[in-house]
This record gives C-alpha cells, structure tokens and sequence, in this order.
C-alpha cells in the first residue's frame, strides 16, 4: 500500500557488511523505498546499472572497489545520482570533501538522521 | 500475584508512615533493603516532587556530561519508540542519580504529573526508592513497581533502570524508563537492557575514535592498518543499532516475537563489538601487560576473526591449523601486537589471490609452543616462497 510515498522511487545500498545492509533495508523500505543491494564496489556499478536507482548509499570500505572508486567510476561516466557516503572512517568530512560528495554520514549511523539525509539526495535527483 | 504486591507495598507505606517502622515481610527484598537506606539517609516519603539544581547548576551539568548525553540519545529514541502511544519516559541520570535527560510522551515529560526533568536529584538519600537512584545503589537492575517507590510523588509510575559503566566497569549513570502501566514496563525490559549495553559499547566507540588519533601520530607505521581495523569493528556496532531501531519500531507495532529474535542478534552484535573492540585497544596501546599462562591458540584465533574482513577485501585465504590447545606464559597485549604486525607483513608478503597458513603446536621434547604464519603467495606472486613468522614461547601452566 502507498501511504502517501513517491511512487518507485529505489536506493541501492552499497555495502559489505550484510547485517548493516539487511537492517538499512528494512528501515528504508518501510519508509517507502524499493531496494537494491550490493555486496561490494564491482557489484555496486553493476546494479547501478541494472536497478537504476535514483539515490546510492555508499560504504567506503568494501571489496573489489571502495567506496571512492566507486564514486570516482562514477564520475568519469558521467552517471547523474546523489550520493550518500556512509563510513566509519575517521576523517570523513575531509574525504567526502575531496571525493566533492556532499551527503555523508559516520557510522555507527543514526537512524533519522540516515532518512531525512536519504529524502535531501532523493530531492536533488529530482530537481 | 502482581496486585498483591501492591497493596502489600501500599500497606507498608502507611503503617511507615504511622510507625516510622518498615515492615520487611511486606516488601519485595530488594525494595526492603532500599526503603531502609532511603529511611536511614532522611528521605521523606510524604514528598510528591522531586529535589532540582538550579538552572545555572544544571546548565553547567550537562556541559560536563555532554559526552554520555550524546552518546545515550539514539538509544533513549529507541527505547521511547519502542513504548508507542503508552504514557512514559525513559530517563538518563549521572552516577549520583541527577537527570540529565528525559524523553516520552508529551503528558510524560511536560504534562501536569510530568517525571523529574533535567537537573533533578533522584538519589534514594534525597528521593527515596526509585528507578534512577535504587539501581545505583543496588549496583544491578532494579525495578520498583507504583507504591513500592518510597515517596507518594511517584507513586503513578513504575520505573525500572540499569547503571551504565565504562570500559574500566566505572559507573557513569543510569538508564531508566517509567511507565503508567506496570505491563508495558515488563514488556520493554529486554530492550532496556539491551539499549544500556548499546550505550556501554557507543562509550567504548567514541574512546576508539580518540584512541586512533592518537596512534596515527604515535606509531604512523601500525597506524594505518589499526584505522582499517576500527572501521571493520564498527560495523557490528552499526549493525546492533540498526537492529535495535528495527526492534523498537516492531515493538511499537506489537510485532513481538521477531523482535525479540531481532533483540537477541542485536545483543550479539553489542558482545562481537566489545569484544572486538577490547582486543583493538590492546593493539593500540603502548602498554606491557602482565606475563601469564594465556591461551595461544585463542589469541591467534581473536586475531583472525578481528582480520577477517582486511582478508577478504585484500581476497586472502587463511588456512587454520590447530590440532590441539597451546597455552603459553606471555604478556597478551605484546604476544597480540607482536602477531598483528606479522599477519600485516604477511598479507603484504601474499598479495591478492595468496593465503597465509597458521600452525599452533607444542614442540616435541621441550617446555614450549609454537605459532607459526606461514605465506603462500598467489602464483604469479613471487619466485621463492617467503620465509614463515616464527614465534616461539614458553608452555603456560593453567588451572582453569
């Protein structure tokens, strides 16, 4: 049942670890999102390509490409989705800031705050 | 059962009243055992509020504990969701009791019978048996149901709290809830407990965070890898919070029975994380520790499970060979740096599609063990094969 969402609006979640990206599922589907999920960077661009998502929430750590080359992928494709970087790593502000993403989040992450930062990159895919 | 409790409680409280006299065969022990301090400390039971710093005071109190509010907060949201439409609140106090933050329902927190708010004191000295103060001085869990809280003020509610410690088990607060309906704090419980936990391991979190600052400066050449390793270990704190959201919102939509297999997995996660993070810290010190029988073949075993995801990101295969249990005399925090620095070196050595075996055994004929990591590097890797790690040590006598 819509309960007043976006229709087909769907987030790839990229990340390594499957009990955080389970649960992060969870949350956002109840929240209104359709799910696509990625165990790590390689097959974060495969299904960027297959699911098209409008939103990609982004593990830095991963196997097979981090975070970063996913983003740097990316950009040299010229592929048009916000990004939402969603690390433990220490200085994230400084590599967020030098990959230009402009949505990132520390882990352990807080839940509202995850869903109001998912719905500002969701609002700027479609502008 | 419960009700005859209750009036028992009640009954109790009026003949103290009258007499000045606890009577221990109507209360629950450990509520006896907390009127009684509360009487000895010069509690009044006829208060109906609770005691408050002044605002200045209390300002200047949360400034100082602004450490442990932060890193409560996620975990009274959680707690206060799990509750749903029922009239509640879940408290944080410091160590001596006084609240340092409420959240609930509107009628909970602001209405005319509100709970205690920040900057109130809730020692059993100043406000008798209670969900902040008991728990404190009881050391452990404590729930104390409507007119078993010492003071008439309370009586509405029934309140149950856990203290909180840091990683040296130092209590630094409480984490309570209050409920109108007794029921529905049974009901929450498991997640109380849990939550405290999750707020014990944010603690540890945010120390980890300051502790790699400092050993990125300190010893630049293990730096980088121990800042990996924090980051693998905070992904099971991020997933016993995840879970614990999860709990919380299928609690407040009366979804029991998965959430308490959710709560359960959550619980796991908060113990993995500990633990993890325990052994981090050990690698990250500076510190000798005392020589003692340990087991090796444990050591080496936290070792490779704290390592399993810099394996699978570098893809490298360890291979595990222990036969029996080693236990050896060596100090745990240099045996674990000392292995730390070896599996990096031998990762290194390997490269991607290599494996690195582990042989733990006793050496024949003598008093000592022997841990050895032994490189296999990928095929298009190296000519030779690399030397092994060696590491030999004296065998440990242990009585379990």
């Amino acid at each position: 049942m819509n309960q007043g969402y976006p229709l087909n609006r769907k987030v790839l979640i990229a990340d390594d670890d499957d009990d955080s990206r389970t649960m992060l599922a969870f949350l956002l589907e109840s929240e209104g999102w359709q799910i696509a999920e990625a165990r790590n960077g390689k097959e974060a661009l495969e299904k960027l390509t297959e699911e098209c998502p409008q939103v990609l929430i982004l593990d830095n750590r991963m196997p097979e490409l981090t975070g970063a080359e996913v983003y740097q992928h990316i950009q040299q494709e010229g592929i048009k989705i916000p990004v939402v970087l969603m690390t433990a790593f220490s200085d994230l502000e400084e590599l967020a800031s030098s990959l230009g993403i402009r949505y990132y989040l520390p882990k352990p992450v807080d839940v509202p705050l995850v869903l109001a930062t998912v719905e500002s990159a969701y609002a700027e895919y479609q502008k | 059962m419960r009700s005859n409790l209750l009036k028992n409680a009640l009954e109790a409280g009026r003949k103290y009243i009258a007499t000045g006299a606890i009577s221990a065969d109507m209360l629950r022990q450990e509520i006896y055992r907390a009127w009684e301090r509360s009487h000895l400390e010069g509690a009044n039971p006829r208060t109906l509020q609770a005691d408050k710093l002044s605002t200045l005071d209390t300002e200047r109190l949360l400034e100082r504990q602004s450490f442990l509010i932060d890193a409560a907060r996620p975990y009274l949201r959680v707690l206060s969701q799990a509750a749903g439409h029922e009239r509640h609140a879940v408290m944080l106090s410091e160590q001596n009791a006084i609240v340092l933050d409420v959240v609930g329902d509107e009628q909970s927190v602001h209405g005319p019978e509100a709970v205690p708010g920040p900057g109130s004191l809730l020692s059993e000295a100043v406000a008798g048996a209670n969900g902040l103060g008991t728990p404190l001085a009881e050391d452990g869990y404590a729930e104390i149901i409507a007119s078993e809280h010492f003071i008439q003020g309370f009586h509405p509610f029934t309140c149950q709290g856990i203290p909180l410690r840091n990683d040296k088990k130092e209590v630094m607060g409480v984490l309570s809830i209050s409920v109108r309906r007794p029921e529905v704090g049974q009901r929450l419980k498991e997640i109380l407990l849990c939550a405290s936990h999750g707020i014990e391991a944010e603690l540890l979190q945010k120390r980890l965070q300051e502790d790699v600052r400092r050993v990125l400066t300190s010893h630049p050449d293990d730096g980088q890898p121990l800042e990996q390793l924090r980051q693998d270990i905070v992904q099971a704190h991020n997933a016993g919070r995840l879970r614990l959201e999860v709990v919380s919102r299928l609690v407040a939509g009366n979804r029991f029975e998965y959430a308490l297999q959710l709560l359960r997995q959550a619980e796991e996660s908060i113990q993995l994380f500990r633990r993890r993070a325990a052994l981090w810290r050990d690698l990250a010190s500076l510190e000798v520790g005392a020589i003692q029988p340990i087991s090796l073949t444990d050591t080496v075993r936290d070792l490779v499970d704290l390592l399993s995801t810099e394996a699978t990101i570098r893809k490298i295969e360890i291979f595990i060979c222990f036969p029996e249990e080693v236990r050896v005399q060596a100090d745990r925090r240099t045996l674990s740096r000392r292995l730390f620095r070896d599996f990096i070196q031998a990762f290194d050595l390997v490269g991607k599609g290599g494996a690195v075996r582990i042989e733990i055994h006793k050496i024949p004929h003598t008093s000592s063990g022997q841990v050895s990591l032994i490189p296999m590097p990928a095929p298009d890797r190296v000519q030779s094969a690399p030397i092994p790690f060696i590491l030999t040590l004296p065998i440990g006598n242990y009585n379990p």
